[in-house]
């Protein structure tokens, strides 16, 4: 042991330990780039997800083409939505409608809707009607399951009620149906059949 | 409220010639317990008497003292503990006096606030080397956990925060070797950046009485004191090992000292750990994703002669944490479903692998500091650190765009970079009285990117502070008493409807402490001690404005938030009759201003649905609480001990209970410890303990998403033993937690929405000193 010990106390060990230190000490001290005073001015996460426009047609071609929307410019938090749209929709008539999801945080705006179906295998539309005398059926897949993206819907008598959207992000349990997954959007529109 | 050593005394008397009248003269020389070193300026005291005597450059004294079977002298110097010698000066003797350095020869005065000796009941807990050596591994948080009146919040498996009082986060302070932790501590899923595994002890400070880190440690104050280097010239090693079967982690460090037989006053160390862990499993199913990997490394060159001391430390901290997978939700409706789920389908596999949600950080710091000796007037410490922060949190959910997905960026990434200095005077010791009077100054520069949370900042802080201590000189009693006055500046820089503002913000205020120490009969010591103590809203309070991740929650701060301020008051007894050792406090904390999420009455609606709000707003509340422990030696190596603590807070304005205060706990331990005559077994122990923690039942059932969980017993179990094999001492602990694997919740973990606790652990340490 003393041997072990004379040796490790040599100079050259010494001088070993010094430099060891000096290299973490000095040469990897970690910085921190950014400016404090100048933050980002958008979020650069990524995105966040601040409209959702559903498009509607009748399908036939008789009625206006109609979007109505949700639009919240600085996502969750911060100011409230600047809109939300009530759908207004004609009885005993069927309508094509697609959804389209926006970032609008950034110029010109990223489509995420683009995305969702893109990554169709995991994500699904899920689509709850109360009050209104309404059917939904989703009209797209992902090959194997629907996605929601396109839909028809088919109105019958007039009435007033809500139709709740919700995007559920199912990444490898997708199984059809809307329990599995966490729900990335979840919005009520109100929705009037007259 | 643990044995802390008052220092070790060794007596080598040699019968003197006898003299007939009634004065004696005591001489001796006293040196350091390790380096032998002789010991200047240290102050030999006798009760009620008014002549002391100084030790010289060489150590050696001469102290004249009256005639007595038991004479009490007293050995004081600010860098050594307190020692106290009961000798028979009816004979005259020749001493020597070994001395134990205070802690640390850098810190000697470290904590402001009365050292814990056997017979003082101070508000100070220490967990020594030894006792930390059955946890080393753990969290910072799980270690002192067995500190009666200290608990943990937890966020998960790997996410854990002390919490002193009731209180954490902001409101208590972590000083690692000297330098108070800089991190992003507001957050309740932030885990204080320390090592797993640290050598030498650690000391919990009940209430706000150490105001030397800081005039804002409400709750208390967790130091971290490295053991020090060795003293002696030569080599030493010590290499500790860590297996736990619940997360099936595996874990070890090497820590080397060296001090070379040329140049002596020099000593250097080299640390480094590292650790590895899967998912853990709860009765029944693995928790998905809750691995943690973590790297750590430190050095540290010391070199001290003659009481000079400089002293240069550089330490990097790395970790990888999992989050439990099902803890990110989309919104409410996910949560709701996460309540309802009480079946868990064990899908998961066990992984070693960390997938997103995850947190990535990084800590580094940066220390010189040195004592300048001032021979009778003391000494002058100084102290510049540096650390960086980087806590990067990875969502669940990656970006929608693959481009941007591809980048694997962070949702939230955090750095926080602190400059700090100070320079303390420490008086010397002058008629009972020791001391000191400091500055101290810090700067930090804060950025975010990504998910806004809390703003860019700048802040600028510096404080004045000073301490008395005062012992009577019949040795009953000692009086502690403190100020400090703190000036605080901080910048937020963030973008608010297309501008860039920078609110400023000036705050300063005046703290202080008091303390009366008493010893009234020879079992019986008692302490009050009541303090005032203030601290400045943090960043997130006054500015975040958003949805909270997991929490399911939309926060708002408020940025005209006032400083929060607190009248803090304690009693402890301490009683030892016989063996029996009894330790009680009261305290008591009447809040001017908490600052503390208050429910909004109105949901914020956005694309993933409503969510309920909530607005940091300062409330007049009240923390009120008991802690008790008591030890009874049942026979010889066999004892018994009982420890329990309360704990109220209330919102006074609304007359609620406040909600996140830990729960009644009450924990019971059995131990039993043996010195076998079996060659190679130096001592063993076994001990059973079992904790009942009650329901959170005063919590307002409104201030949550769900009802608080059940009562629950955990019972657990240790067994170690300190072996020599082949001339080589190993000391080996095996410590068993969850001990019948039991399914429960705890109010205190933020994840207890989604998931039980981990099942039953089997941790198994093993240290081997090399000397």
């Amino acid at each position: 042991m003393t041997q072990v010990t004379n040796r490790l106390l040599s100079k050259p060990a010494l001088l070993a330990a010094f430099v060891l230190f000096n290299i973490l000490a000095v040469t990897s001290c970690k910085k921190d780039p950014d400016p404090v005073d100048q933050p980002a001015q958008e979020e650069n996460e990524g995105e966040i997800i601040t409209t959702m426009i559903v498009e509607v047609s009748d399908s036939a071609g008789v009625l206006p083409h109609q979007s109505f929307i949700f639009r919240d410019e600085d996502g969750p938090g911060g100011n409230e939505p600047s809109q939300f749209d009530t759908l207004l929709l004609a009885p005993e008539t069927t309508y094509f409608v697609s959804i389209v999801l926006l970032n609008e945080t950034i110029t010109p705006a990223d489509t995420i809707s683009l995305e969702v179906l893109e990554e169709g295998e995991d994500h699904l539309f899920c689509f709850t009607v109360s009050g209104l005398d309404l059917d939904i059926i989703r009209t797209d897949s992902d090959g194997t399951y629907e996605i929601g993206l396109e839909s028809t819907w088919h109105t019958g008598a007039t009435g007033m009620g809500d139709v709740q959207i919700e995007l559920k992000h199912q990444p490898g349990i997708k199984d059809g149906t809307c329990d599995p997954g966490e729900t990335d959007v979840d919005l009520t529109f109100e929705t009037h059949i007259e | 409220m643990k044995l802390a050593a008052i220092g070790f005394v060794v007596l080598l008397a040699f019968p003197g010639f006898a003299q007939q009248d009634c004065t004696r003269t005591l001489k001796g020389t006293i040196l350091e317990s390790k380096s032998e070193l002789p010991v200047a300026g240290a102050v030999l005291t006798i009760a009620g008497a008014t002549q002391e005597a100084i030790s010289q450059a060489d150590g050696q004294f001469l102290y004249t003292v009256p005639c007595s079977d038991s004479l009490r002298v007293r050995i004081s110097h600010l860098a050594y503990r307190d020692t106290v010698l009961i000798v028979n000066t009816r004979e005259n003797h020749t001493l020597k006096l070994l001395l134990v350095p205070e802690i640390h020869v850098l810190n000697s005065t470290l904590l402001i606030g009365h050292q814990s000796s056997v017979r003082d009941a101070s508000h100070i807990e220490r967990l020594t080397a030894h006792e930390l050596e059955r946890v080393q591994g753990s969290a910072l948080a799980d270690q002192i956990d067995q500190i009666t009146g200290v608990r943990v919040l937890r966020s998960g498996s790997n996410i854990s925060k002390p919490v002193v009082r009731g209180l954490y986060g902001n409101r208590v302070v972590i000083v690692q070797n000297g330098v108070r932790l800089e991190g992003q501590q507001w957050g309740t899923e932030h885990a204080p950046e320390v090592g797993s595994f640290f050598t030498g002890d650690v000391s919990v400070i009940k209430g706000p009485q150490s105001l030397r880190y800081g005039q804002d440690a409400m709750g208390g104050t967790v130091v971290i004191q490295p053991a020090p280097i060795r003293r002696s010239p030569g080599v030493s090693a010590e290499i500790s090992m860590l297996g736990t079967s619940n997360g099936r982690g595996a874990g070890s460090a090497l820590r080397l000292d060296l001090r070379p037989a040329f140049l002596p006053a020099l000593g250097i160390r080299l640390q480094g750990n590292g650790l590895i862990s899967g998912d853990h499993r709860a009765p029944g199913y693995y928790l998905d994703n809750t691995g943690k990997r973590e790297y750590n490394g430190s050095a540290t060159l010391e070199w001290s002669r003659n009481q000079w001391n400089v002293q240069a430390y550089y330490s990097l901290l790395n970790t990888d944490l999992g989050v439990l997978s099902t803890s990110h939700i989309g919104n409410l409706t996910d949560l709701q479903q996460a309540f309802e789920t009480t079946t868990f389908p064990d899908t998961a596999q066990f992984r070693y692998l960390i997938r997103r949600p995850s947190q990535h950080v990084e800590h580094e710091l940066v220390r010189i500091g040195g004592d300048i000796p001032l021979q009778l007037f003391g000494k002058l410490s100084w102290q510049y650190a540096r650390q960086y922060n980087l806590r990067q949190e990875f969502d669940k959910h990656r970006a929608y765009n693959d481009s941007i997905a591809a980048l694997d960026l962070p949702a939230l990434q955090l750095e926080i970079t602190t400059h700090s200095g100070e320079l303390v005077w420490h008086q010397g010791v002058w008629r009972n009285v020791t001391g000191g009077i400091g500055i101290t100054g810090n700067s930090r520069k804060n950025t975010q990117e990504g998910r806004f949370f809390i703003p860019n900042f700048k802040a600028q802080a510096w404080g004045i502070f000073m301490y008395e201590k005062w012992h009577a000189p019949n040795d009953l009693w000692d009086l502690d008493i403190a100020l400090r006055y703190d000036q605080i500046t901080q910048t937020a820089y963030m973008w608010r409807d297309g501008t860039l503002v920078n609110p400023h913000q000036d705050f300063k205020g005046v703290s202080g402490h008091g303390a009366v120490h008493m010893r009234p009969g020879k079992d019986v010591a008692i302490s009050l001690q009541s303090g005032w103590s203030w601290r400045p809203p943090g960043m997130n309070e006054l500015y975040s404005n958003g949805l909270h991740h997991g929490a399911a929650a939309v926060e708002y701060g408020d940025s005209t938030l006032n400083k929060e301020s607190v009248w803090s008051s304690s009693l402890r007894v301490g009683y030892t009759p016989s063996r029996i050792r009894i330790d009680m406090e009261v305290y008591h904390m009447q809040f001017q201003s908490f600052i503390n999420l208050i429910p909004g009455d109105q949901p914020a609606l956005t694309i993933r649905g409503a969510f309920p709000t909530y607005y940091y707003t300062g409330v007049p509340a009240t923390l009120y609480g008991l802690d008790a422990n008591i030890a009874v030696p049942v026979s010889k190596g066999l004892d018994f001990s009982l420890g329990g603590s309360i704990l109220r807070g209330k919102d006074r304005s609304s007359g609620k209970f406040l909600s996140q205060m830990p729960p009644d706990r009450l924990r019971a331990s059995v131990n039993y410890t043996q010195s076998p005559s079996i060659k190679w077994i130096s001592k063993w122990y076994g001990s059973v303990s079992c904790e009942w923690v009650n329901k959170a039942w005063k919590v307002d059932p409104l201030s949550d998403f769900a009802p608080p969980p059940k009562a629950y017993v955990l019972p657990g179990m240790q067994l170690g033993a300190d072996l020599l094999i082949a001339n080589q001492s190993v000391a080996v602990h095996v410590v068993v937690t969850n001990l019948l694997n039991s399914t429960y919740r705890s109010y205190l973990n933020r994840f207890r929405y989604y998931a039980d606790e981990s099942g039953t652990d089997v941790q198994l340490r093993i240290r081997i000193p090399i000397h």
